[in-house]
């Protein structure tokens, strides 16, 4: 059952996966293309003390990427549903609303860090032939939030997108918003890794969201 | 012997906000019948059948599918359930194989055959994606999709929207042959009533989120009479809901409808102050006078 609805959601998204998956990686490309011009012509070590002491760091051009990925994957992977209610044919199949629901998350995250992952793999190893270790691990810390929230936004969108009613989608739109908010304050060297574990847990927590949306729609909320 | 119904619905009643929906609904389904749930725009059909399908919980009252709360059907009861969404809604990314796909693990007694015997009298190909379909091809394609699940009930909510004369009587045919074993049973609402004539054994008829009427099709058709009579001074229009009497004044010629033979109309017409002697003609009458008779033309 599980396989059926990964199709679905396979021959739904795959175009739109193919071009997010290509514009990410070609961002990522480009941010090591850039970081490759600017070690080349002033050496990695500016670079370092840029990125140490005036917290500049050469790839905060991405750090909204995930967060529009995981907006724009999410309008993708679930308008089709909500367009003429079609969200109840797959409630009308023999699963419970959990397992359904379950399973169009888990295509949808699984689908958003297959398009982060080769992209970043790429950026951290080019990155590793200009920086020590400490400095990749460091960059993992300041990446990590701006991915949660990619995946909040995603969560997030799903909730407001799935919910039957207009002002209760405003109100989960802007529950939201605080939340992936506190994943891009401002940061430097090393400023998010007591927050890191809290910000993790919430977005985890917020996978249950879109079943009370689809919960309220079963209810006849909105209708 | 008692059989057990297949749909049960006892005291619903639905409000949207302070709008009363249904107020105090209560019919069955029999095993192996096809049931005809009739009304006007708003009457309640739509309001019954998402309730039916758990998109919609009640304000009170229930819901039985097999014996089972409407809203907690366990999935082996789902999956005796086949459900054609008001528009003939399907998914329009998937083409006609993928699509087949897609269903086909879900359902135990899934029959493919079934509904690749439904494409192949359409002029698509296996690989036409859906939305490039014509609306009358998409309704085929939803209802093979439902056969092919070979469900003991299946519900079409207003399943002749947008179909051409072609595709309604194709529609018709299809249904018909399918539950001619008499071993499914079938729940349809429409507003192409002529349609249903030859198609249903039992009728439903709502009115404002009430039941009107719920009897067997040709019960009603032999006992409910349209009386024509020429028309007279005194003659006005007269709707008793309770008693499922109308006298409709017409320029010329006015008539009365009702459970009523000619003796009881003329009585009834004394009744409500047509004084002058009148001459009843007896008319045919078809299952849609009937059902404008019943729920009036405004």
């Amino acid at each position: 059952m599980f396989k059926s609805l990964a199709y679905k959601e396979w021959i739904k998204l795959r175009i739109y996966w193919g071009l997010i998956f290509l514009a990410h990686f070609v961002f990522c490309l480009f941010l090591c293309l850039q970081l490759r011009r600017v070690c080349k012509i002033n050496d990695a070590l500016p670079v370092w003390d840029n990125w140490l002491f005036k917290d500049y760091l050469f790839f905060r051009a991405c750090q909204y990427g995930p967060l529009l990925i995981g907006i724009i994957f999410a309008a993708l992977q679930f308008f089709p549903e909500i367009l003429s209610k079609r969200l109840r044919l797959v409630l009308h199949l023999p699963l419970g609303e959990e397992r359904v629901v379950g399973a169009h998350l888990l295509v949808g995250l699984g689908l958003l860090t297959l398009a982060f992952l080769p992209g970043m793999a790429l950026l951290a190893g080019y990155a590793s032939l200009w920086f020590p270790p400490e400095f990749l691990l460091n960059l993992a810390y300041i990446y990590a939030p701006w991915l949660l929230g990619g995946y909040a936004a995603y969560l997030f969108a799903v909730f407001t997108l799935l919910e039957p009613a207009w002002r209760h989608r405003i109100i989960n739109f802007l529950m939201g918003a605080a939340l992936v908010r506190l994943c891009y304050f401002p940061t430097n060297y090393d400023g998010y890794i007591r927050l890191l574990p809290c910000l993790a847990l919430a977005t985890a927590a917020a996978v249950v969201l879109p079943l009370l949306s689809v919960n309220r729609f079963g209810k006849g909320y909105g209708s | 012997m008692n059989v057990a119904p297949v749909i049960e619905c006892r005291n619903l009643t639905h409000h949207f906000g302070s709008k009363p929906a249904l107020r105090d609904v209560s019919w069955q389904v029999q095993p192996g019948r096809i049931c005809g749930l009739l009304g006007r725009n708003g009457a309640g059909k739509t309001t019954t059948i998402n309730i039916l399908n758990s998109f919609i919980e009640p304000t009170g009252g229930r819901c039985l599918l097999f014996g089972e709360d409407a809203h907690r059907l366990s999935p082996s009861v789902k999956a005796r359930i086949g459900y054609l969404i008001e528009g003939h809604v399907q998914y329009g990314f998937f083409n006609v194989r993928q699509i087949e796909k897609f269903y086909a693990p879900f359902y135990p007694k899934w029959n493919p055959d079934i509904y690749y015997h439904l494409i192949s009298k359409l002029d698509i190909a296996e690989n036409q994606r859906i939305a490039t379909m014509s609306c009358g091809q998409r309704s085929q394609v939803a209802l093979g999709l439902i056969l092919a699940q070979n469900p003991d009930l299946i519900i079409f909510d207003d399943y002749s929207m947008g179909l051409d004369p072609g595709y309604r009587r194709l529609f018709v045919d299809v249904i018909r042959d399918y539950a001619a074993d008499r071993k499914r049973s079938i729940l349809l609402t429409s507003h192409i009533i002529q349609d249903l004539e030859g198609l249903i054994d039992d009728v439903i008829i709502y009115q404002r989120g009430r039941v009107l009427l719920d009897m067997e099709l040709n019960r009603l058709l032999a006992n409910f009479r349209k009386y024509s009579f020429d028309t007279q001074g005194e003659v006005k229009d007269f709707h008793d809901e309770q008693s499922s009497l109308r006298v409709e004044r017409g320029e010329k010629v006015s008539a009365i409808y009702g459970f009523l033979d000619a003796g009881q109309a003329a009585a009834k017409l004394r009744e409500i102050g047509v004084t002058a002697g009148v001459n009843l003609r007896e008319e045919k009458i078809s299952l849609e006078d009937i059902f404008i008779a019943l729920t009036g033309k405004y």
